[in-house]
């Protein structure tokens, strides 16, 4: 498969009163034409950091990339592209819809201007071209009545809207990556279904390549091929999604399939304790804290990225341990 | 209150502000001692003198020691300012917490009130109350008493709203304390935060409505010594003699500025998101 | 929007009837009676009665308060103890100026406070932010009156420059007139200019922390339409609230500021009744003055529904 993204041993640090701290390490992943890719762990994982970076978006400072590469289209390094050439890219070729849509568009303008604007900053259409591209992406993202709710402010519009239209807004251009950072979390259920559906099928319409990064397995199941697994800023586990329900191998995946809705255990299960802060992450493995499987040396060192099977990778002592044995 | 000292330490334009205020109370309190003449007493063969060793500030159109007035100065203005705030914040304080906490037809008349007050230029508010009342120092606190009241009303008032909605009052409701004494023992302290914020901005503005009064002859009287009204003295003769307008008016800005300068540091300790 | 302004305008006469109603009382709490003032204690029994006839003195609190009333609505403000002129002629002759002089800080103190504002937040947390907060608090704490003594000082010894003499109006001489005014609504513009600058710094501050500025950049707009047409737009609602407070610290300012400069504007005329002992003259001055104030408040609230569209006109 032709990758349209490959993100290569990015990390990323924050800056706190002259000491540097590490928040997102070791991220190797590469995305494919017409894949959608799922990223799924829980706040504070480092997964809208890493979507944030690609896009160029992060807050700097503190926040920096300090290694690394995120390879466009096989060609261009982003980071190594200046303020000028990313903004020809950002909201063009790559856009990104974020997870409020409450509070995601500009509450003075108009959804008309919203959509507008990204036309203006990437094309010479006329303004009257610009309208028709407009009106017909509105109608693409399922929404009736384009010209009146053009006329709209954000305000107006309910949370399901407000998301097409950020979807809209996103389409655009005719992206070849979409970034999609918690698109339905803020939304019911029933609204979540539909986003996702129209989702895929503007995937399939537009040839789009969609990241999505998500907490939630469920929509993982629901829309993505392949998914890394991220905590406390690294990935610890890489597969297709089949492999990652039926046969996960890291004891975080393991946790988080416990603890999904869809399991009819009695209780519902959740891993003990919490991500550790930036301060106070472990010298070993990261997740050794919370294991249940934990060793002696996942402590002390942290293992290596290894691939356990066929197009599954995992970070895990456990594995490793296995495979010395083997050798 | 502990943390907040500590950060407050950090803070160095807050440290400026603290030594500043302290330097002009030190001055207020200290004044008499330190003035090598009387603030009244007029040497008639020395009018409008330049700095000197006698005179460290000159001398001005009487012959009356500069220093020794501007010293006497920094007295009056704290006192007026300390006194005008204490019946701004009271009056503020009582109005507040009776309309924060009834909300009912008390506080909206209380409130219109306020917003009467609030619809007239500080100033000319003062200047009217003080022409009504007649120029003089009681007249001139209790004036701007009245002109600080409703801002201290509304801060209170709206501190109270959004700790009565906080759970312990809640709670403390629920299980039947009196009203008067959940208002007492749980609202009042934390009401303090603002309400010192708002305390120490008001005191340079009191200050500085002080000192405009004077200016316009119709605050302190002379011939007490106040620093507006020695400013407008002044002008008659600043170009012969320029340090009788400037020691004043450097006094007057210098001292807002470290209240000023206070006020905000305090506001940014206690309202972090503003930074 | 017609009915809305509409509303808003019917919304004001409570609160106008209670202006007048404190203007008219805190004026009756004068020691010492206005005939007095007039005649001198000596007069006769029979003078002071007929002059208190004259003034309406005689009546019942409540009536003289309507007579008054009754007078201003026809836009009767009584007659000046001092001149016998009408009082509202000379308070609309002199409302010109101050509204000018008002009008002139507003925008000299919009100017310096915007940019540097923007400037600030900006640039957080550097010495140039640390530069704008110093000059914002010495903004906020130079008296007017204090500034404008020292700046003529500075001007007559070093530059040996005195603002021109004999005040000019706007339709004689424009450029004299901007001339004898640019000094004074200096001096109190850079007052106003403090409070708008930190305003201007924490709502830009603020705004840029919010979702929609990361979904702008995420379009691929540059840093200047980020700042200029959506940020700045944004911060303008509580910079607004801000202006609308200030605009009673310049009209309060005028008063000191007209003395100063001897511009025959209101504050003047309110300042020289009050020294006078000239009451009808101050209470219609007070009245008219904070009506005024009242008014461009509405006028700022009414700009603000048209700002944000969040804003109903229920």
């Amino acid at each position: 498969m032709e990758p349209i993204l490959q993100i290569k041993d990015l990390q990323i640090d924050v800056k706190m009163d002259e000491e540097v701290l590490n928040v997102v390490k070791n991220i190797n992943l590469e995305i494919g034409k017409r894949e959608i890719y799922g990223i799924v762990g829980e706040s504070g994982s480092g997964k809208s950091l890493t979507s944030l970076a690609i896009m160029g978006l992060l807050a700097s400072p503190p926040l920096q990339v300090s290694k690394g590469e995120i390879v466009f289209e096989e060609e261009k390094d982003l980071l190594k592209l200046s303020p000028k050439e990313l903004r020809k890219i950002r909201g063009n070729k790559i856009s990104m819809i974020f997870q409020e849509p409450m509070s995601a568009l500009d509450p003075l303008f108009t959804i008309e201007d919203q959509l507008m604007e990204s036309l203006k900053f990437h094309t010479k259409l006329s303004k009257k071209e610009m309208k028709r591209a407009c009106v017909k992406i509105i109608e693409r993202v399922g929404i009736p009545r384009p010209e009146q709710i053009m006329k709209e402010y954000p305000h107006q519009l309910s949370g399901g809207m407000r998301q097409r239209i950020m979807i809209a807004i996103a389409m655009l251009c005719n992206p070849k990556l979409l970034i999609a950072d918690e698109p339905t979390t803020a939304l019911d259920v029933t609204i979540q279904a539909q986003i996702l559906e129209l989702m895929k099928e503007l995937r399939d319409d537009f040839e789009t390549s969609i990241l999505m990064i998500t907490h939630d397995l469920g929509v993982i199941a629901e829309t993505c091929q392949r998914v890394a697994v991220m905590y406390a800023g690294e990935i610890v586990e890489e597969t297709d999604v089949v492999s990652l329900f039926h046969r996960p191998k890291h004891p975080y995946t393991k946790g988080l399939l416990k603890s999904m809705v869809g399991d009819r255990s009695d209780a519902l299960y959740s891993i003990p304790g919490k991500v550790p802060s930036v301060e106070q992450m472990p010298t070993g493995c990261r997740f050794v804290t919370r294991c249940p499987e934990a060793m002696d040396i996942c402590a002390r060192v942290s293992p290596d990225d290894l691939e356990v099977a066929e197009n599954h990778r995992c970070k895990c002592w456990i594995y490793q341990e296995e495979m010395a044995n083997h050798v | 209150m502990k943390e907040i000292m500590a950060r407050l330490k950090k803070d160095k334009v807050g440290i400026v502000g603290v030594i500043g205020v302290g330097l002009v109370l030190l001055l207020g309190l200290f004044g008499p001692w330190l003035s090598p003449h009387d603030s009244t007493e007029m040497y008639k063969e020395h009018m409008l003198e330049g700095p000197s060793a006698t005179y460290w500030f000159g001398t001005d159109e009487f012959g009356r020691d500069i220093f020794s007035r501007v010293v006497e100065g920094a007295r009056v203005s704290l006192y007026v300012g300390l006194i005008s705030v204490g019946i701004g914040a009271s009056l503020g304080f009582v109005f507040g917490l009776i309309a924060g906490f009834f909300q009912n037809w008390v506080d909206n008349l209380i409130m219109r009130i306020m917003d009467i007050l609030f619809a007239f230029p500080d100033i000319l508010l003062a200047l009217t109350i003080v022409a009504v009342l007649g120029p003089n120092l009681e007249n001139t606190m209790i004036a701007i008493g009245i002109v600080f009241t409703p801002v201290f009303t509304r801060t209170v008032r709206a501190a109270v709203i959004a700790v009565k909605e906080m759970e312990f009052i809640i709670s403390a409701k629920a299980i039947g304390v009196k009203t008067h004494k959940v208002i007492f023992r749980h609202v009042s302290p934390n009401v303090l935060a603002p309400f010192i914020v708002q305390s120490t901005l008001a005191l340079s503005g009191a200050i500085l409505t002080e000192a405009a009064l004077s200016f316009l002859g119709l605050g302190i009287q002379p011939p007490n010594p106040s620093w507006g009204a020695m400013l407008n003295e002044s002008r008659q003769y600043m170009e012969i003699a320029p340090w009788i307008a400037i020691f004043p008016a450097l006094f007057i800005i210098v001292t807002i500025f470290c209240f000023n300068l206070l006020g905000d540091s305090l506001r940014d300790l206690l309202d972090p998101k503003l930074k | 929007m017609f009915a809305y302004i509409l509303r808003r305008l019917l919304m004001l006469i409570p609160v106008l009837f209670g202006i007048s109603v404190f203007i008219f009382l805190i004026m009756k709490m004068i020691p010492g009676d206005v005939v007095s003032t007039i005649l001198g204690t000596e007069a006769t029994d029979e003078a002071r009665r007929q002059l208190e006839k004259q003034f309406g003195l005689n009546l019942p609190i409540y009536q003289q308060y309507l007579q008054w009333m009754g007078g201003v609505l026809t836009g009767d403000f009584g007659v000046s103890l001092r001149t016998g002129k009408p009082i509202l002629g000379d308070i609309i002759s002199r409302f010109g100026l101050t509204l000018e002089l008002t009008m002139l800080s507003a925008f000299i103190s919009w100017i310096i406070a915007i940019p540097l504002g923007i400037v600030a937040a900006l640039k957080r947390n550097t010495s140039t932010d640390f530069g704008v907060r110093i000059i914002s608090l010495l903004g906020v704490s130079v008296p007017n009156f204090a500034l404008a003594t020292l700046l003529l000082l500075v001007l007559s010894l070093a530059f040996s420059y005195y603002p021109p003499a004999g005040y000019v109006s706007l339709f004689e001489d424009p450029m004299k007139n901007l001339q004898m005014m640019i000094l004074p609504a200096f001096v109190l513009g850079t007052a106003m200019a403090g409070a708008v600058m930190r305003m201007t710094r924490s709502s830009i501050l603020e705004v840029l922390r919010q979702d929609f500025i990361r979904t702008i950049r995420a379009k691929g707009a540059s840093e200047r339409i980020v700042i200029f047409n959506h940020a700045l737009k944004n911060a303008m609602i509580p910079i607004l609230t801000i202006i609308g407070m200030q605009i009673g610290t310049l009209l309060g300012g005028t008063v000191i500021i007209e003395q100063i400069f001897s511009l025959p504007g209101l504050g003047q005329m309110v300042l020289t009744a009050i020294n006078q002992r000239d009451y009808p003259v101050v209470q219609g001055a007070v009245l008219f003055i904070a009506t005024v104030f009242v008014l461009i408040n509405l006028l700022v609230d009414i700009l603000y529904s048209y700002l944000d569209p969040r804003i109903t006109y229920k």
